[in-house]
């Protein structure tokens, strides 16, 4: 393998297409998915609940649902073409070179192990030369970075004697640990309350500073993705309508589903953006996807070119690009 | 108090009232037995004075909450009386054959956990393979055999047909292979229901862990699939088949009294047996007493596992 030139993103997301098999029919999740990460930069995703932010991260990760119908497109991490590799090829590759922290910290520890155990575990793929003693004394430290009071103590307690924004320190700090290229943070917040939001969003500010992989952060509110991320990709019923920097993005949205995200959230003022759904009209069905600019059922400027086929996503400013006949 | 010892403390005393509420079932087994347990031991031959004189030696003549009490004395400082047909101290008696019911009963609990477990984790992690619906047919038809049914069958076929192992009998004292072979038989048939049933409980949970957010916590790490089988997903699952295992226990030393009989073995089984055929009640209550007691020590023990297997089950001093 030779080494990609160093302009080369760290991941690329080429023509990304995902299906499902339900009991319905067929399910087409993601489709043409492009999207490439950076080095050493956080790229936020957003969309509504159901736009395939996680079925993207898990395809990332290879760890797709049992009913996975169909898989094209690429996805390429540091020249690597993860959805090529064998599985066990590709199990090396998780923690290591790609790590992931997920939606509900809840349920994301192993409630019958100690978190020192689990975090020593962790790491074994990352550093399989280093001692248990080690691999304990990083984690602790790393406790420590994330912000949990007397780490050498609390890392023999187990999980539920931890609150959720703790957990959710703790698993970060798992993923951290591993020292991945690219960190995959899957609404890490949206589980939490407002306040302890608040703190995780001022952790991974805090943790720019000192890790230098990428992030992926997957949030359902542009308004948070702004302020963390470098760039920002839009997504909206498993495509990308539109992707920018993050400062282009919120003073020159191109897409009208951008345009409207924006007013809205800025309209609710707390920030989240759970506020979306007060877009008029439905999500489109996934299991008959038409032949046509996915969003045109809710778009205040559709006319009869948006039926003509979808729309491409074209590049519209230097580093801007958008889905839509308009922009 | 400390947590830990109040829940102790509750617990013990939870395990001692069942203790006091069998001895009581056990005390009113020798009043609900037709006739006076005197001239019933003695038969129907024995002479008035001589069913008087033993009425009176085990207190037959005393009221009733009297004899209770003697009852719980004895079955507290563990003199338990002397056997009027041998003359021994009954409590001899039920500790000399008491090793060699544990031995089996252990035997085929440690048999059925080391071949249920892994063939219920080998069934979860390739559902719907071959291997998984053969298993899955031997399981069903395992825990319909009734295993004295088992027993008779395995008898028939090894000891008599192929003759490859001893029939009968717990071996020579001291000679431990002699022994260890011939319990083969006797604890196989006791396990082979409670194979089929681990082995079907051990694979649904097991099957459900799987799915599980923090499996895929581990998956996401690169944690190799045996690891985050057989440790993180088995310690989880273990749960409901300790459970299981525990009411279990009674079942199989009642399975037990079985296979000592047909197997012709020593044991509290052949025990009770005996000394229900002569109508010698007090060796029946005091085999039942200890069996009951075995029982509810299990019991304890399992309560207690859980505690190790499950944190969230142990008593919290707070959560942070
Ligand atoms: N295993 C599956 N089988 C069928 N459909 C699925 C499966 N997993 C996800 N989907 C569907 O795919 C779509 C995208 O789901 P996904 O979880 O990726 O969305 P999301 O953007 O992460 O949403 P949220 O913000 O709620 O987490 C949804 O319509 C969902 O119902
Ligand atoms: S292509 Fe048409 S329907 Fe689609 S977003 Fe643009 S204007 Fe709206
Ligand atoms: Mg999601």
């Amino acid at each position: 393998m030779t080494a990609p030139p160093l302009a080369a993103p760290l991941l690329d997301v080429q023509g990304l297409s995902l299906s499902f098999a339900t009991a319905r029919g067929v399910a087409r999740v993601l489709r043409d998915v492009t999207l490439a990460i950076p080095r050493g930069r956080i790229v936020g995703v957003v969309g509504e609940s159901g736009s395939g932010k996680s079925t993207m991260a898990s395809a990332v990760m290879r760890l797709l649902p049992p009913n996975l119908h169909a898989v094209t497109g690429s996805i390429t991490l540091d020249g690597t073409d993860l959805l090529a590799l064998p599985p066990d090829a590709m199990r090396r590759m998780r923690g290591r070179r790609v790590a992931m922290v997920f939606q509900d910290p809840m349920t994301a520890l192993n409630p019958v192990f100690r978190v020192e155990t689990q975090m020593v575990d962790v790491q074994r793929n990352a550093f399989p030369d280093r001692s248990r003693r080690e691999l304990h004394a990083r984690a602790v430290e790393m406790l420590r970075t994330v912000g949990i009071p007397a780490p050498e103590k609390r890392i023999r307690d187990y999980p539920h004697q931890f609150s959720g924004g703790m957990r959710q320190r703790i698993v970060i700090a798992m993923a951290l640990l591993c020292e991945p290229e690219l960190l995959i943070a899957d609404e890490p917040t949206t589980a939490l309350d407002v306040t302890i939001e608040a703190q995780i969003l001022r952790l991974f500010e805090d943790l720019r500073a000192g890790f230098d992989g990428s992030i992926l952060f997957i949030s359902h509110s542009l308004g948070v993705v702004s302020s963390l991320c470098d760039e920002v990709v839009v997504m909206y019923a498993g495509t990308v309508v539109e992707s920018a920097s993050a400062r282009d993005l919120f003073t020159n949205p191109r897409h009208p589903y951008t345009r409207l995200l924006l007013e809205c959230e800025i309209g609710e003022g707390d920030g989240r953006g759970e506020r979306l759904r007060s877009i008029p009209g439905g999500v489109p069905d996934l299991f008959d996807v038409p032949d046509a600019c996915i969003f045109a059922g809710r778009c205040p400027q559709a006319h009869d070119r948006c039926l003509q086929g979808v729309p491409a996503l074209r590049e519209v400013a230097p580093g801007h690009r958008a889905a839509c006949v308009l922009a | 108090m400390h947590p830990t010892l109040r829940y102790l403390s509750g617990r013990l005393l939870t395990t001692a009232l069942v203790v006091v509420g069998a001895v009581t079932l056990l005390f009113a087994l020798t009043l609900l037995v037709p006739g006076n347990p005197a001239s019933v031991l003695l038969g129907p031959r024995a002479t008035p004075e001589a069913v008087a004189a033993l009425a009176e030696r085990m207190g037959l003549d005393r009221p009733l909450h009297e004899r209770l009490l003697m009852f719980f004395g004895q079955v507290a400082t563990g003199n338990l009386g002397t056997d009027v047909i041998s003359g021994r101290p009954i409590l001899t008696m039920v500790m000399e054959v008491l090793p060699f019911t544990v031995t089996l009963t252990i035997a085929a609990i440690g048999l059925a956990v080391l071949v249920g477990v892994p063939l219920g984790c080998y069934a979860a992690t390739n559902p719907g393979s071959r291997g998984d619906r053969v298993a899955a047919v031997l399981s069903v038809s395992f825990i319909a055999m009734p295993n004295f049914v088992v027993a008779i069958f395995l008898l028939l076929i090894f000891s008599i047909w192929l003759d490859w192992l001893p029939v009968l009998g717990a071996g020579e004292p001291g000679d431990v292979l002699d022994q260890l072979v011939r319990l083969i038989l006797p604890s196989v048939s006791l396990a082979l229901g409670w194979v089929g049933y681990i082995a079907r409980l051990m694979r649904s949970s097991l099957l459900e862990v799987l799915g599980e957010p923090y499996i895929r916590t581990a998956r996401a790490f690169g944690i190799p699939d045996r690891k985050i089988v057989y440790k993180y997903a088995l310690k989880n699952a273990a749960i409901p088949t300790v459970a299981i295992l525990g009411l279990g226990v009674g079942r199989l030393l009642g399975g037990a009294i079985f296979a000592e009989i047909i197997f012709a073995r020593p044991g509290i089984g052949t025990l009770v047996y005996d000394a229900i055929l002569t109508r010698n009640y007090p060796v029946v209550q005091a085999g039942v007493l200890v069996v009951v007691l075995l029982f509810v020590l299990t019991n304890l023990l399992v309560d207690l596992s859980y505690a190790w297997l499950d944190p969230r089950l142990r008593p919290q001093k707070g959560v942070a």
